[in-house]
């Protein structure tokens, strides 16, 4: 399992990739941006994204937005990482179609509860 | 000659008088006026000149601001750095203790065999043999003592590494101020373009004030101007009961009012979570 994890924070990305690795996963890439993310997606095979929201350039729910218009990329899994946690956020993420959304700081725990989720699902 | 009207002379001459009245009656509130204005002036300046000094400090809090933020990022990633040297070496330091717990099962068995083989070997001899299993008895209880305290330190470094990567989760904290800091660094740089066009106003109506903007306010926002960092399992709870009522009601593309309701539901779970947590009546 591959995943790329954009975040524009290096400190954010390091934690989450910390915490994949602490959950047993090895390959990830990472990303700073959502214009990036889209570059890294093109050019490797990634089977799972975790994404910030509040990124410049292209923030997270335009790159989700753009994901799921993609033909090729369209079915793959997103897990939604911000601080951004007021209903209204839920819900344009949901409406993005994330797979599945973590509020900061989040715990590994978490984080593993929400990917086998999304994995169980797909 | 045209004919005139004395009447309409008159009239006119009313309407004069009129404005003369109406003139010496405003003189001293006129007067008053321009008592006041004359008083306000320097206040006008002074408030002029404090804003032009506001503006100027603007700049040196935003940059502060920012070398905060760059601060706080770099000391994070040097904490980082340490605790990631500190898994390794706690990593091989386990590997080690591994191998000694190892090496304490082999001499243990070793020992077992050693008696085993004596035993077969020199049966006639029991004074001897007596020695010997009284040797290795007192040799497998140091073992088993040996055996506890790896035990015991395995458990203190598989301690200290959960502690190192609750530290490292802590260090969340880093992208939470961030995010605060840059919210503010807005507001400062807003301010500081409203101030601008302000001043530029002033200049246009009262001569050059000297100050001129060199900047343009960013328009695309990368921070959250909410970000907080609190770590209960609250929020996530109420993106969780939200995000699993719009899943269940596949609301995907929900119209208005059944979001509200899916709200309202998820509103009541969350109260119904509260009422049930320890401690709240």
């Amino acid at each position: 399992m591959t995943f790329l994890v954009v975040d524009d924070s290096p400190t954010m990305r390091r934690i989450i990739c910390n915490s994949l690795r602490d959950i047993g996963y090895t390959e990830m890439h990472e990303a700073e941006d959502g214009q990036d993310a889209l570059g890294r997606l093109d050019c490797t095979p990634i089977d799972f994204v975790i994404t910030d929201w509040n990124m410049p350039t292209m923030n997270g729910l335009a790159l989700t937005k753009s994901i799921r218009t993609h033909p090729e990329l369209d079915e793959i899994p997103i897990l939604m990482i911000t601080t951004r946690g007021m209903q209204e956020d839920v819900v344009a993420a949901m409406h993005a179609r994330v797979n599945n959304y973590i509020v900061k700081p989040f715990t590994p725990v978490v984080l593993r509860e929400k990917i086998d989720t999304i994995l169980k699902a797909a | 000659m045209p004919h005139v009207n004395v009447n309409d002379i008159l009239g006119k001459l009313n309407e004069l008088r009129a404005v003369l009245v109406l003139g010496r009656r405003a003189l001293p509130f006129i007067e008053e006026i321009f008592a006041f204005l004359q008083e306000v002036a320097p206040l006008m300046e002074e408030i002029n000149a404090s804003m032009m000094d506001s503006a100027l400090l603007v700049p040196h809090a935003t940059s502060q601001l920012q070398s905060i933020s760059e601060a706080t990022r770099t000391a994070t990633t040097e904490i980082l750095d340490l605790i990631d040297a500190v898994m390794v070496h706690s990593e091989h330091y386990e590997g080690a203790l591994d191998q000694a717990l190892h090496e304490v099962k082999r001499v243990e068995q070793l020992n077992a065999d050693s008696l085993r083989l004596l035993r077969e070997s020199i049966s006639d001899r029991p004074d001897v043999l007596g020695r010997v299993a009284q040797n290795t008895e007192e040799a497998s209880l140091r073992l088993h003592n040996l055996e506890g305290s790896v035990h015991a330190r395995r458990t203190v470094i598989d301690e200290i590494r959960e502690q190192m990567k609750r530290i490292a989760m802590s260090l969340q904290v880093q992208d939470c101020t961030a995010q605060q800091i840059a919210s503010v660094t807005h507001l400062l740089d807003n301010m500081r373009a409203r101030m601008a066009q302000l001043l530029e106003r002033l200049d246009r109506q009262a001569g050059p004030s000297g100050y001129k903007p060199e900047f343009d306010v960013p328009e695309d926002a990368a921070f959250d101007p909410d970000a907080r960092y609190e770590p209960s399992e609250e929020k996530q709870h109420a993106a969780d009961v939200l995000m699993g009522a719009l899943q269940e009601a596949n609301c995907e593309h929900a119209a208005e009012p059944e979001v509200e309701r899916i709200f309202k539901s998820a509103a009541l779970a969350m109260e119904l979570r509260r009422s049930r947590l320890p401690g709240s009546e």
